[in-house]
């Protein structure tokens, strides 16, 4: 049985955080029936904190946040205001959401007490950008989109594979008339009906060479089923494009962290994930199959 | 005075372009498309009366496109005889000239290139088996769209442009196809953002700044079977979540698409596309097999809500169908 390692990293080369081998079956297909996930992170603006809610909506996230942040947020001096970036990931959908919380502590001189009082809380996308003047549904595409992008899949039905070989070996300067028409073909050896699987469903392909990369399923009736989403790696774990040019980490300020965990749909049980501070704005998750081995992915959060 | 212009060129180019195929009519009262090609053709059987008889107002209807569109052997000669009445302002016309350029545009890419190079066709009919690609797809592709290549297809103009005016002229196929493409570029769009870097699959394919679940909910109510279909993968795409209850709700618009009328049998190119090679999808047959087969053991529920479904298109009942108010 051929053997592949994915490896994800901290900022840089060599950092590794996790690192997971997973075996191949038949054409090299693994599919995830139970599962746990881990995601760690560093900071933004100087603070983060991560937490699971139940949530589904803009409103629900940010008043996860709010809550959140009042027993978890940034020290400060009274009257001074602070802002902190939540990371909160929902254990009833596949939605996370960044939220950034402004405050300050207020003291009362009354009732010689200290309050937290928000200010603002508002969704920001991976850029720290306010995305609060788009449509509910826009925000709610984007909590999609970033929970898979974290894990590198669908928590719903996680779902990975490798590529055979004969149609691309490499990530890099590979096209989308070879990968889509290869992932389809590797479904199938996994005796995985390409069609069963939903529209936007995010699954991380890994290559022979190592190099890893995550496709999005098109519309059944799209000339190419699948199409990359934008995020790829190669075998050290370093974000890269499709000419394989390692992209730098664009954020090099902030503090703080923190971990939790939440579910992996499927027909499994046993989820986790959690969530790890540091000096710059990097995060890495992984999804954990039933016989230990992970994959996952790795990038960077707003600072 | 225009318009009846539009008409008489509307209706001449699909009378063109129909005669162009040929159709033989089984025993059952089903069709079955040849093309004429450069070998003798089959007699011509009831074509041109049908449209005719489809188009009491004289000028040609949607379903004429339709199978006008769906009996084309050669996009290239749909595309040029259906572009006089596109330019008249005929919205079924410019829909299905947009679904003509794309397809081509798409496939002839996908089958005949080669990390951006062309190649010809037996070189892709290689590469196709290669890749596990239906053949006669590959085949089809190169009758169908291998004149886009040899000719200067300015003058047929852009599929976007052609969609997005089907689409401002309340064509049902072009707001569900223009609602779905609305739909993934958002989804697109939030993945470049959650990645944090640009990506080339994320250039917009539609610039329609209409509301993806208004075109859905006036789509709808033509009934038309790609319309329903649409449904199913624009509903998922709207409510982005995790339960099971997505892929309930996905097959059972498939399965309400299927039993009016769309082909979902293994002969039908998007279930080659899309699954051709799983044995359950090539054993598919009558309407439902490949909807239950897909639903697995949530068939009952995929049945029930596709009941549902159906009741309120019978009935009119739009509210009901989850698409908004």
């Amino acid at each position: 049985m051929q053997e592949h390692s994915q490896i994800c990293l901290g900022r840089g080369a060599g950092r590794s955080a996790i690192k997971a081998t997973m075996g191949a079956l038949g054409a090299g297909v693994s599919l995830l029936l139970s599962l746990s996930c881990g995601y760690s992170a560093r900071a933004a603006n100087g603070f983060t904190h991560v937490s699971v809610c139940n949530c589904a909506t803009t409103a629900d996230f940010t008043a996860a946040a709010k809550t959140i942040s009042a027993s978890n947020h940034p020290s400060a001096n009274f009257n001074t205001p602070v802002t902190a970036t939540y990371t909160v990931v929902s254990a009833t959908t596949t939605r996370t959401a960044y939220i950034q919380v402004s405050g300050e502590l207020v003291y009362s001189l009354q009732g010689h007490s200290v309050t937290w009082v928000v200010s603002a809380a508002v969704p920001v996308d991976s850029t720290g950008a306010s995305i609060a003047s788009e449509t509910e549904s826009s925000q709610e595409s984007f909590y999609g989109a970033l929970d898979q992008t974290l894990f590198g899949a669908n928590r719903g039905a996680p779902t990975t594979l490798n590529m055979p070989d004969d149609y691309a070996a490499s990530f890099i300067n590979s096209d989308d008339g070879e990968t889509s028409p290869g992932i389809g073909q590797a479904l199938i050896l996994a005796g995985i009906n390409p069609a069963s699987i939903p529209i936007n469903t995010v699954i991380t392909v890994t290559f022979s060479d190592g190099t890893t990369a995550q496709f999005v399923k098109q519309s059944a009736t799209a000339t190419y089923q699948w199409l990359w989403n934008g995020v790829a790696h190669n075998k050290a774990g370093q974000r890269i494009n499709r000419s394989g040019n390692v992209i730098s980490n664009p954020n090099t300020a902030g503090v703080g962290g923190g971990s939790g965990s939440a579910p992996v749909w499927g027909n499994g049980s046993g989820s986790y994930w959690y969530f790890g501070g540091g000096s710059d704005c990097f995060f890495s998750g992984s999804v954990t199959l039933p016989d230990g081995s992970t994959f996952g992915s790795s990038g960077w959060g707003p600072c | 005075m225009m318009w009846s212009i539009g008409l008489l060129l509307a209706a001449a180019s699909v009378v063109l372009l129909v005669s162009r195929e040929t159709v033989t009519v089984s025993s059952e009262g089903t069709s079955n498309r040849r093309a004429q090609g450069s070998v003798s053709s089959p007699p011509l059987i009831n074509t041109l009366p049908r449209i005719k008889s489809a188009a009491p107002s004289g000028g040609p209807t949607l379903s004429d496109y339709k199978n006008a569109f769906a009996r084309s052997a050669n996009y290239w000669r749909f595309a040029r005889d259906t572009l006089p009445a596109a330019i008249a302002g005929n919205a079924d016309a410019q829909f299905y000239l947009s679904r003509a350029l794309e397809y081509c545009t798409e496939h002839n890419s996908l089958y005949f290139q080669r990390r951006g190079k062309p190649i010809g066709l037996d070189e892709a009919l290689q590469y196709a088996a290669q890749r596990h690609l239906p053949i006669d797809i590959a085949q089809d592709v190169y009758n169908r769209c291998h004149e886009f290549v040899d000719h200067d297809v300015s003058e047929l103009g852009r599929a976007p442009d052609w969609l997005a005016q089907a689409t401002a002229s309340g064509q049902p196929l072009a707001q569900a196809i223009t609602a779905t493409k609305l739909l993934m570029q958002e989804s697109q769009q939030a993945f470049v953002r959650a990645g944090g870097l640009p990506n080339p699959n994320n250039a917009p394919t539609v610039s329609d700044g209409s509301d993806p679940r208004e075109l859905l909910r006036a789509a709808v109510q033509s009934k038309e079977p790609e319309v329903l279909f649409s449904i199913g993968d624009a509903l998922t795409l709207m409510a982005p979540s995790t339960n099971s209850d997505n892929n309930t709700t996905r097959f059972a618009w498939w399965l309400v698409a299927c039993q009016r009328g769309l082909d979902c049998s293994a002969n039908a190119e998007w279930v080659k596309n899309s699954c051709a090679n799983f044995p359950q999808c090539a054993a598919a047959d009558g309407p439902s097999d490949l909807v239950q087969t897909l639903a697995g053991d949530k068939w009952p529920e995929v049945e029930e809500r596709a009941q549902e479904i159906n009741a309120s298109l019978d009935q009119g009942k739009w509210g009901e169908l989850g698409l908004g108010s």
